[in-house]
């Protein structure tokens, strides 16, 4: 408001500046006029017509800056509006986008804890299923038949084991295929060896990989 | 029934639960069972045992310099990362003057592991059936016995 009101001013007394003019035209002193009537009539009326001449420019241009005062100050104004509201759009914006990305985090959040619900149950299930199979063949009075079973079942249980959160399970786990591992649990070493956190784990697990890789090879050597 | 107390270490607690469930109720013996080094040393000076069955290959401890093992030992367990924990920890027990002759069983899924030279010690692969342990048991025991 307050550049509004500077610009209005600006504004009259450019308008105004033609009537100073005329007014310095028209009321001159006689000692001038008579100093003037001495001189040549030519001179005089040059003289007047370069000071009005003067005049009008500056009257001119006094009115230019003043209309370019107050273009400049209403297209500022009118971009200041512009750019303000763009801005509360695009923080509008970015504000529904964070809202989106909070609902993401918590459905995230929320399927992460199904997924650890889910492996601890998977993770009982398989202990229960071990130890109860582990109790039958342990009265089982053909040994060889009950080493059998209790090989396939401790083979079983510790590949399971492999998907483990718990670092204990899943190092004996990988001791455990170390020394009995198959071709077959190497997808699942290397998907265990992909998702863990822990360094040590996963140069375990190439080293286990290898280890089997070179014992099948053997084998297919020793047959052939 | 027997009297002898038996200590167990095993890292992975399931199985082992399991195990040691089979032997006390069908085999009568009295184990306690850990499932960290920790605990072992802990239970080791608390308590007296005239057995202990070991878990060849674990996770390292921490630290093991706290828990009473040398230079050479926790560089020879750091070498193996942990592949050979168990034989290390017996060795560490036998130093120990009232389990200098203490039998040890080594457990493990290992197809080759070298027996620390000593008589009272023997090898088990696992998996094994607690018939089977219970006749290393019994073996180890009376040996020492007549010793």
């Amino acid at each position: 408001m307050k550049l509004f009101l500077y610009s209005a001013i600006v504004l009259s007394l450019s308008l105004n500046m033609p009537n100073c003019g005329c007014l310095i035209s028209e009321n001159s002193s006689p000692q001038y006029e008579q100093s003037f009537k001495k001189s040549e009539k030519g001179t005089k009326d040059d003289l007047v017509l370069a000071v009005n001449a003067v005049n009008n420019i500056l009257t001119y241009m006094s009115l230019a800056v003043a209309i370019l005062t107050f273009a400049t100050i209403l297209f500022g104004y009118l971009g200041y509006k512009d750019l303000k509201r763009k801005i509360e759009d695009k923080v509008k914006e970015v504000n529904a986008k964070m809202k989106d990305i909070e609902a993401f985090k918590d459905q995230v959040k929320e399927s992460k804890k199904m997924l650890d619900l889910q492996e601890e149950y998977v993770s009982i299930s398989n202990g229960y299923l071990y130890q109860t199979t582990e109790q039958l063949v342990n009265q089982i009075d053909d040994s060889k038949i009950a080493m059998v079973i209790y090989k396939t079942l401790a083979h079983n249980y510790h590949v399971a084991n492999l998907y483990s959160s718990n670092n204990e399970t899943r190092f004996a786990a990988l001791a455990y295929l170390r020394e009995n591992g198959e071709p077959s649990d190497i997808t699942h070493i290397q998907a265990m060896a992909s998702s863990d956190v822990d360094q040590q784990y996963q140069q375990l697990a190439s080293e286990i990989i290898g280890v089997i890789k070179y014992k099948t090879e053997n084998e297919k050597n020793s047959h052939n | 029934m027997n009297d002898s107390k038996i200590l167990f270490f095993d890292d992975e607690a399931l199985t082992s639960e399991s195990l040691v469930r089979n032997l006390c109720n069908n085999y009568s013996y009295d184990i306690v069972y850990v499932s960290s080094i920790f605990d072992f040393i802990d239970k080791l000076t608390s308590e007296k045992f005239s057995l202990l069955m070991i878990d060849v290959m674990a996770p390292v401890p921490a630290d093991l310099e706290a828990l009473g093992f040398n230079k050479e030992e926790i560089a020879d367990i750091n070498a193996t990362g942990g592949m050979n924990v168990g034989v290390v920890l017996a060795s560490r027990v036998w130093r120990i003057d009232d389990y200098a002759q203490v039998p040890v069983i080594f457990l493990t899924a290992k197809s080759s592991f070298q027996l620390p030279r000593k008589d009272n010690c023997c090898i088990l692969r696992k998996p094994m059936l607690a018939k089977n342990i219970s006749q290393e048991i019994d073996r180890l025991m009376n040996k020492n016995q007549v010793l």
